[in-house]
């Protein structure tokens, strides 16, 4: 046993294999311990791992504080309208390599944008839209589902989905949590006819021919049977697309968002909302 | 799987800590980096390695000689193998560990790393300084610190026995 006790290399090794929560355990041991565990690399190692996500290259924070983030049950509706907030589940994790999003309600190939003079305008006809200055690197994706924001709609049956996507960092940086940045409205769709699934798709451009891209678009492979009405979401390395089949309807109202980090700032977080009309 | 190209085996001895001496073929040494480097740099015909208890040694040479047969066919049987062999009260895997670490035997040492941290993942920080029999050298208001900023670390399987 105490041949093993301070063995650096090999603790190092071991931690390889251990959840943050173990990592912690062990962290608790003693001051030796401690030292080892807090190397920032083991934690990125953790992190990476469990996100299965590649190297991102550099962090502006620790990453035992992105690991905490992105496993303590965190979510963006813990932070603001939590009263609203009914259920949500972890999708995974993917990747931006380029600053551009291809964000979407519509799953169904060919992805096809008809050029519009604004971005507004683009969601209006198209449902669809092409976001500039994304921040690169991990973003984390959650499905929501939150009581319907105050609407005049009679029909409205008072609950919404939220396809929530947000860069790793997001939940540490200040702007985020003194509230100065928040979700600002880029446009909304309406389907006015009966819909068989609410979808939605957030897309790296650079990415959207790549073999990975394509199984999320292989609606066939990933969403639910007919009558089966369990939400269902599909993530790749630089892709993330959820459907949940609906009931009869009227159709739905989707309204895209998006979050800046300070004014000119870099995109940090974006949702698709869908409600039935 | 014979290396050797004259046609005749060259034969290695190594010398477990209690003197105890094992002979084999030089080329199964040859999957630890340590001993490959010590073979090629001299001509050496016997390797003493007294940090390594023999009982050590002798799980050690059983793996070098299931993995150096290790052919597409036979994947599955090794794979079992590979579980049966770190499937040792906790004391013997950890003296293996530490030994695999020494010699350099990268693909085991990654297995026997994996095998400790599933023995230990859900163990309680008690269990685990009773298991590695490691004092805590933290202030009373640091380890209640831990408690109040991490509780779930305290609350793990507090069985400290090695099996």
């Amino acid at each position: 046993m105490n041949s093993i006790r301070y063995e650096e290399d090999l603790w190092t090794e071991i931690a390889k294999f251990l959840d943050g929560k173990s990592l912690v355990m062990l962290s608790a041991t003693s001051k030796w311990f401690r030292r080892i565990i807090m190397e920032d690399s083991i934690w990125k190692y953790a992190c990476l791992r469990d996100l299965q996500v590649p190297d991102p290259g550099k962090a502006s924070f620790k990453w035992i504080n992105l690991y905490a983030t992105a496993f303590n049950g965190c979510h963006s509706y813990k932070f603001r309208q939590q009263e609203k907030h009914i259920d949500w589940m972890r999708i995974g994790a993917f990747s931006f390599d380029s600053q551009n999003a291809l964000l979407t309600n519509n799953l169904i190939l060919p992805l096809k944008i008809h050029k519009e003079k604004t971005t507004e305008k683009m969601l209006e006809s198209n449902g669809c839209c092409v976001v500039r200055n994304i921040k690169s690197g991990i973003w984390i994706a959650d499905l929501q589902l939150v009581r319907c924001p105050v609407c005049d709609l009679n029909t409205c049956d008072g609950t919404m989905q939220v396809l929530d996507a947000r860069h790793i960092e997001l939940f540490l940086s200040e702007g985020y949590q003194d509230g100065s940045w928040d979700y600002e409205l880029l446009g909304s769709h309406d389907v006015k006819k009966q819909v068989d699934g609410a979808s939605a798709g957030i897309f790296d451009t650079k990415h959207l021919k790549d073999c990975s891209t394509s199984a999320v678009l292989n609606l066939k492979s990933w969403v639910g049977k007919p009558k089966d009405w369990q939400p269902k979401a599909m993530i790749a390395p630089y892709a993330v697309a959820v459907n949940t089949n609906l009931q009869e309807n009227e159709g739905l109202h989707i309204k895209f968002h998006t979050m800046k980090s300070g004014k000119n700032g870099e995109i940090v977080s974006m949702r698709i909302c869908e409600q039935l009309l | 799987m014979a290396s050797s190209t004259t046609g005749e085996k060259k034969i290695l001895t190594l010398k477990g800590g209690d003197n105890e001496e094992f002979i084999l073929e030089e080329s199964l040494v040859l999957q630890s980096e340590l001993l490959k480097n010590m073979v090629k740099e001299e001509r050496v015909s016997s390797i003493p390695l007294p940090s390594i208890k023999s009982k050590t040694l002798v799980k050690i040479i059983e793996y070098l000689k299931k993995h150096a047969e290790l052919t597409p066919s036979n994947k599955e049987e090794f794979k079992n193998f590979e579980k049966e062999f770190v499937n040792v009260v906790l004391e013997e895997l950890l003296d293996i560990t530490v030994a695999v670490n020494y010699l350099k035997i990268n693909g085991l040492l990654e297995f026997c790393c994996q095998a400790v941290a599933d023995r230990i993942k859900d163990k309680s920080v008690e269990a685990v300084r009773k298991i590695f029999r490691i004092e805590s050298d933290f202030t009373p208001e640091e380890e209640s610190e831990f408690r109040k900023e991490t509780p779930e670390a305290f609350e793990g399987d507090l069985d400290d026995t090695t099996n």
